[in-house]
């Protein structure tokens, strides 16, 4: 009974409220330091089979059906089946508005309605070679870079290129199983031929003008830009990282599968990304890497891009994200 | 010194009991702090809570591939039959057509972040089609190196296709900067650079000269 009253006493209900108050203390210390955001560390997500893109070199269907229809198999063979995302880049567009087609990056020019044709015959390839599976998906880009002609006229010309496909592909019946997006290399092109940003953004707004919603794919590299910084820092040319962030998420139309060659590229993304966490609305989601190993082994392998930008993305909460695919560019 | 040993004595005295109104005080302090702690950290959670909805009102990636998804479910809607047993290949095309000359590409089949390309040209050389990207090479640290070619032979394959062979990257001598192909005569290809040099690369021995 002495006990309990001891238990009770004003003397231990003080004792208990300055031990209250301390915990509260911490508790309060250690929000702070939530909110500032420290450095996470999270187990490095498994990278996911990686997808082939292509720079394209000619305008061969049959190419394109083949290569399409070894992305089938690769998919409809995985069990359970996975989806795949793959960019096809079609070099630069010629003339400002995009009406005389394209020039690849082989020195071949080809019209507009060849670049349809080589994407369907790529769809047809992957819808035809999945065989009877019917539930893998293929999220197909065609993709162009900003060096030459970025104007909104040859945006509105890209984006009817993407309508297109995505209504013969439905005609079809292999929008079952593809989707069809943009995609643009967008780059400042220092030091060759430094572009201006606002050009690209006419780009973008060219592109989305066109009805559908489409979406594309920025699959650039954030030349110069800073590596351990978030606040809006300069990047080779007229660019900051409100640009990159922008035109790779802050657009509507706008999804970000960046260029990870080298370590370098992972922080300046991660760091663009955080600059839009900070800054903006929101950081930029990633679909994934993009690698280029099959062309240049001095340059990261599949692997090394997704744990390099994974990790880089993941080291600070507020750019925590899971990815989705990892994508490699090959010769057609 | 009588007043100040008092005070001294009341502070720190720890034999004699604290008088009932300074125990008080002292007990009204401590659930001070600790109410005023709560608060604070109520208010932080509501701060955090704040952020995080104001994070999710901004698109998030399923938000932007709803679109798609929704290309994908109308596409299964309108199913189609698969014709998997027979050969849905195109016809082969013909060879596409090659013009030889110089034309403004800034992009070769590989990295910018390696070798910025400033133009380009193409033509046959013996019995080879050549594709030549002149520009420079970058260093890893982004700056610009030195000037240089990058060559490499182009074939059609039996798809109608073109397959391309690297044949090397080629720089130029003397801390040549930047290189833009200006004219091609017969088996060398004119160059100038930034600061004014004129060189030759000869297409067949694959050096300047």
């Amino acid at each position: 009974m002495q006990l309990v009253r001891v238990l009770f006493s004003k003397r231990v209900s003080i004792s208990c409220l300055r031990v209250l108050a301390l915990m509260s203390l911490c508790a309060l210390l250690s929000s702070t330091i939530t909110l500032y955001r420290t450095p996470k560390v999270f187990a490095l997500q498994a990278k996911p089979p990686t997808d082939w893109s292509f720079y394209i070199s000619s305008a061969s269907t049959s190419t394109a059906y083949n290569l399409g229809c070894n992305q089938g198999h690769f998919d409809a063979g995985h069990s359970p089946v996975i989806n795949s995302e793959v960019v096809l880049d079609f070099g630069e567009q010629y003339y400002s508005d995009g009406s005389g087609g394209v020039l690849l990056l082989s020195g071949i020019q080809i019209s507009n309605a060849q670049v349809q044709a080589v994407t369907e015959a790529f769809a047809r390839g992957y819808w035809i070679c999945t065989g009877n599976d019917s539930t893998s998906t293929l999220y197909l880009a065609i993709g162009i870079n900003n060096y030459g002609n970025a104007t909104s006229a040859s945006g509105t010309t890209w984006g009817n290129n993407v309508a297109a496909a995505q209504a013969y592909n439905k005609s079809m019946g292999y929008t079952s199983q593809v989707v069809m997006f943009g995609a643009n290399d967008i780059e400042s092109w220092c030091p060759s031929n430094c572009v201006s940003p606002s050009a690209v953004i006419s780009w973008v707004n060219g592109f989305s003008s066109v009805s559908g919603g489409y979406k594309y794919f920025d699959f650039g590299s954030a030349d110069g830009c800073p590596q351990y910084s978030s606040n809006n820092g300069g990047c080779n040319g007229a660019w900051n990282q409100y640009y990159y962030w922008y035109l790779s998420w802050g657009a509507t139309a706008a999804l970000a599968l960046p260029e990870i060659y080298y370590p370098a590229q992972a922080q300046q993304w991660a760091m663009i990304s955080l600059y839009g966490a900070q800054y903006r609305s929101a950081p930029v989601y990633m679909q994934g890497p993009m690698d280029e190993y099959d062309l240049d082994n001095t340059t990261l392998t599949a692997s090394q891009a997704w744990n390099d930008l994974w990790t880089d993305l993941n080291n600070n909460s507020a750019t925590a994200q899971s990815l989705s695919f990892s994508v490699e560019i090959h010769n057609e | 010194m009588k007043k100040r040993a008092r005070v001294h004595h009341t502070k720190f005295s720890t034999t004699r009991p604290r008088p009932q109104h300074m125990r008080s005080w002292s007990n009204m302090r401590w659930l001070l702090v600790a109410s005023g702690c709560f608060v604070a950290f109520i208010c932080m959670l509501g701060v955090a809570n704040a952020a995080q909805n104001n994070g999710s009102a901004a698109p998030t990636l399923a938000q932007k591939m709803q679109g798609a998804q929704q290309m994908l479910i109308d596409g299964r809607a309108h199913t189609h039959t698969k014709l998997v047993n027979q050969n849905q290949a195109p016809a082969v095309q013909s060879t596409p057509v090659r013009q030889a000359g110089i034309l403004n590409i800034g992009q070769g089949p590989f990295p910018q972040s390696t070798f910025a390309v400033y133009n380009f040209w193409q033509g046959p050389v013996g019995n080879d089609w050549v594709l030549a990207y002149a520009g420079v090479k970058m260093n890893a640290n982004g700056t610009a190196g030195l000037g240089g070619i990058v060559l490499y032979t182009e074939t059609v394959n039996d798809q109608g296709g073109v397959d391309l062979h690297p044949l090397g990257t080629f720089l130029a001598p003397n801390g040549t900067p930047d290189l833009t192909i200006t004219t091609r005569q017969g088996n060398l290809l004119l160059l100038h650079s930034k600061v004014g040099q004129q060189l030759a690369f000869n297409l067949v021995s694959h050096q300047f000269q």
